[in-house]
């Protein structure tokens, strides 16, 4: 394990756990309130710029000109290789599948996407940047699904305020009642198609609009990070700082406190727990270069080692005294996991633009928000969906596939395609029980711990929602006489969507949660989770943007409660 | 390694061009002093039982990436990089292409030739791949096939190489702005890393 400041054998105040998109805010925001933090992270170091191997390196010069080696992805990337984000380039943000295995289930294989590096998928996220409502902050009160949240909007209203305004997120002001607004530097732009099927459902629809995308690549510079450069290879790594990520943003927040220590190539094994006193005493951590054993102690405890990790960690830490998990005194430790289930709902050609292209890479989609259930009910749908995509001029790619040869096919192809739109659904996942991460204590994993096991499935109100969503999808397409290509109302593979949710939720009962409304368990007053496993409901937004808030929220109520003495 | 197949056959004909038998026969030993740099087993076709690997098929990926997208304004596919990429691609499966692809694919162009092509004239090569190119296009596409296979990772391997992507086409690793709607005009050019729109959406195997 690499020990990457000075003061190396102290105790700290905190320690995060896990270095990705909240493991960096909880590291900026408690060093940022004074607090001693060590960050440990299980995976090695890379570092802003110089870390980033493959960022610039053309196709000519990638051993597989960025399509990658078929045999290496399905003998060690089997899992990884199926994401958008995965090639050639990025690989190495990625875990190695064969060394780190998991358990599923064999009907409903769950696509576990997983990054172990400093950073963690801070590196390769989609960016997307949206605030949750009071729809949805509300919904499981409302239908019975789920426990209710135990807070509203505007208990992290002021937390997004503070998150967007430190992360630069690009955006249009909208006035959504299903999608607040934010704090956003100037939107991107739509290009000339995806104007014309905006301005075709506005003169259509009354209860839709589609907008540019809310994404944290920025178009104004921040202080030592430089706004997009369109390039769209964000998850390669980005030495511009184009994008959130730990490395470009809340890393070197917190390393200018001096009072973050950072340990990389550390997994830990579990958390050291005090029956006596009832409080979470440090980490235990085996060193994944030479596994040796270390601990770590500190007054607080912030996981953020991203929802399944978090929940295996919890489980792994059972005692004598917490025999079924830690902080799992209600039994609902590991249940009601979530992930969005995501379509590939249409993608369609458009006629009539051969004369428009456009010029540059955006990193960011369009956006139909969600419609349906906002102001009325839509008869036998719970929740909603939403659509992202964008609309893309083909190129060389399509000469794939044409006949001909030499002079006319090079010209051929070496000319513009056609203009296509795919829109995705990202369907609710309702909360049931039986969706659930455990151990297998019968598999273990290289360094001798059970393996994690995820047990997944869809349910009907999903799969309603992404039929009525591929309906929907159909009638807009026709405002643009668009030749529909493939379409589908099956969800992708479970995981596909990389928002795990859920699993030790937030909620108002201690016999039904796991966590109180400031991320604290219920059961260890100085134990904290802020990852997606706090989500008591998965909403149709992407759900970064809320785990950074609920993150930054928690850190400033458990550094106040620590110096107050509270803790 | 960059070793291009241009440098070794600069001004010399490929595609679309008359070669005499002489100069072929000449072409032909330039071409397997270059292929001395692949693997030995890559020269031993007839030793034995046919091999079933791409390695014994350089001399007809090099033809066929000549033939394919030749050299106009800009150099054309027939490099000694694409060569090794459309090889290694075979070999190693990329998007599920069989491993016999090169190998079945020889045996189409011999039968249709009625004689061993690669020894062919290079007029004669052409003429053959033109008319194999239309028997299998003409109809509807039935997977495996080689030619569509071979064809398809031709193309990729010319739009990732640096001639085809940054003379041919456009290369900018840092736009540095998006503009919404530009003329497609006689200039225009698309951009070869136009990352979403350029994703290979469809089976070549």
């Amino acid at each position: 394990m690499t020990q990457h400041a000075d003061s190396a054998m102290a105790d700290f105040d905190a320690i995060v756990v896990g270095s990705g998109i909240t493991g960096g805010w909880a590291a900026k925001e408690l060093t940022e309130r004074g607090l001693k933090v060590l960050l440990v992270e299980r995976g090695p170091l890379i570092e802003h710029q110089s870390g980033y191997t493959n960022e610039v390196t053309p196709p000519w010069d990638m051993p597989f000109r960025g399509f990658g080696d078929p045999r290496l992805n399905a003998s060690d990337y089997p899992v990884q290789s199926k994401g958008m984000h995965f090639t050639e380039w990025s690989r190495d943000h990625f875990v190695n599948d064969r060394e780190n295995p998991y358990q599923t289930t064999k009907d409903n294989p769950f696509q576990w996407r997983r990054g172990y590096q400093l950073g963690g998928r801070s590196l390769t996220w989609g960016r997307q940047c949206y605030r949750w409502s009071d729809l949805d902050f509300s919904a499981n009160a409302k239908d019975g699904h789920g426990v209710d949240w135990p807070i509203r909007y505007a208990d992290l209203k002021p937390w997004y305020d503070h998150v967007e305004n430190f992360i630069g997120v690009s955006g249009s002001l909208e006035g959504l009642p299903q999608l607040p607004d934010g704090i956003f530097q100037p939107a991107m732009k739509l290009n000339v198609v995806e104007q014309a099927f905006k301005d075709r459902i506005a003169a259509t629809y009354d209860d839709r609009r589609l907008i540019i995308g809310r994404s944290s690549n920025m178009t104004q510079d921040k202080p030592g990070r430089t706004k997009c450069q369109y390039r769209n290879i964000c998850a390669r790594g980005c030495s511009f700082g184009g994008y959130f990520s730990t490395q470009s943003s809340t890393l070197p927040a917190a390393r200018a406190t001096g009072r973050l220590t950072l340990v990389t190539d550390a997994l830990v094994e579990s958390l050291e727990y005090d029956p006596a006193r009832r409080r979470v005493t440090g980490v235990r951590v085996i060193d994944t270069k030479n596994r040796a054993p270390r601990v770590y102690r500190s007054q607080i405890v912030f996981l953020c080692a991203g929802s399944v990790n978090s929940i295996s960690l919890l489980l792994r830490s059972a005692n004598d005294a917490m025999p079924r998990g830690l902080a799992n005194s209600s039994g609902v430790l590991g249940r009601y996991f979530m992930d969005h289930a995501l379509a590939l709902s249409v993608t369609a050609k458009v006629p009539g633009f051969e004369g428009h292209a456009y010029f540059g890479n955006r990193p960011c989609s369009l956006v139909i928000p969600r419609f349906i259930n906002v102001a009325g009910a839509t008869d036998g749908l719970l929740r909603g969906y939403s659509y992202q995509g964008n609309a893309t001029r083909r190129g060389w790619a399509d000469g794939i596939g044409l006949p001909g040869m030499g002079k006319a096919l090079k010209h051929d192809v070496g000319h513009a395609g056609d203009w296509t739109i795919l829109l995705g659904a990202f369907a609710e996942c309702l909360p049931v029980a039986s969706n659930r991460v455990t151990l297998d204590h019968m598999n273990r994993d290289p360094f001798g711990l059970p393996q994690t096991k995820i047990e997944f499935a869809y349910g009907d109100n999903e799969r309603k929602l992404l039929a009525h969503a591929l309906q929907e999808a159909k009638a807009m397409l026709a405002l643009m006489n668009a030749e529909i290509l493939s379409e589908t109302a099956e969800p992708g593979p479970p995981g596909g969507a990389v928002h795990e949710m859920g699993g030790a939720r937030m909620g108002r009962d201690p016999t039904t949660s796991v966590l109180n409304a400031h991320n604290q368990t219920h059961d260890i007053e100085n134990l904290f989770v802020t990852d997606g496993a706090a989500m008591a409901s998965s909403a149709c937004q992407n759900p970064s943007l809320t785990y950074m808030a609920l993150t930054a929220r928690a850190a400033a109520f458990a550094a106040n409660q620590l110096k107050t003495g509270a803790l | 390694m960059k070793l291009v197949m241009t440098d070794i056959i600069e001004n010399m004909p490929m595609a679309g061009t008359r070669l005499d038998r002489r100069a072929a026969l000449t072409m032909g030993l330039m071409v397997s002093g270059a292929l001395a740099l692949v693997p030995a087993a890559s020269l031993l076709s007839g030793c034995g039982a046919r091999p079933l690997i791409s390695g014994d098929h350089s001399t007809l990926v090099l033809i066929l990436l000549g033939l394919v997208v030749p050299d106009t304004n800009s150099p054309g596919a027939g490099t000694m990089d694409n060569m090794a990429f459309v090889l290694k691609a075979v070999n190693s499966g990329l998007m599920n292409a069989p491993v016999d692809t090169l190998a079945r694919l020889e045996e189409e162009l011999d039968w249709r030739a009625g004689a061993r092509f690669v020894d062919l004239p290079p007029d004669r090569r052409e003429q053959i791949v033109v008319a194999h190119d239309k028997a299998v296009f003409d109809r509807p596409i039935a997977f495996p096939c080689p030619w569509f296979t071979t064809k398809a990772l031709i193309l990729m391997s010319y739009y990732t190489s640096e001639a085809g992507a940054s003379q041919e086409l456009a290369y900018e690793l840092a736009p540095g702005r998006y503009d919404p709607d530009v003329p497609v005009n006689a200039s225009w050019k698309p951009l070869v890393n136009d990352w979403a729109g350029n994703s290979i959406k469809k089976a070549i195997a």
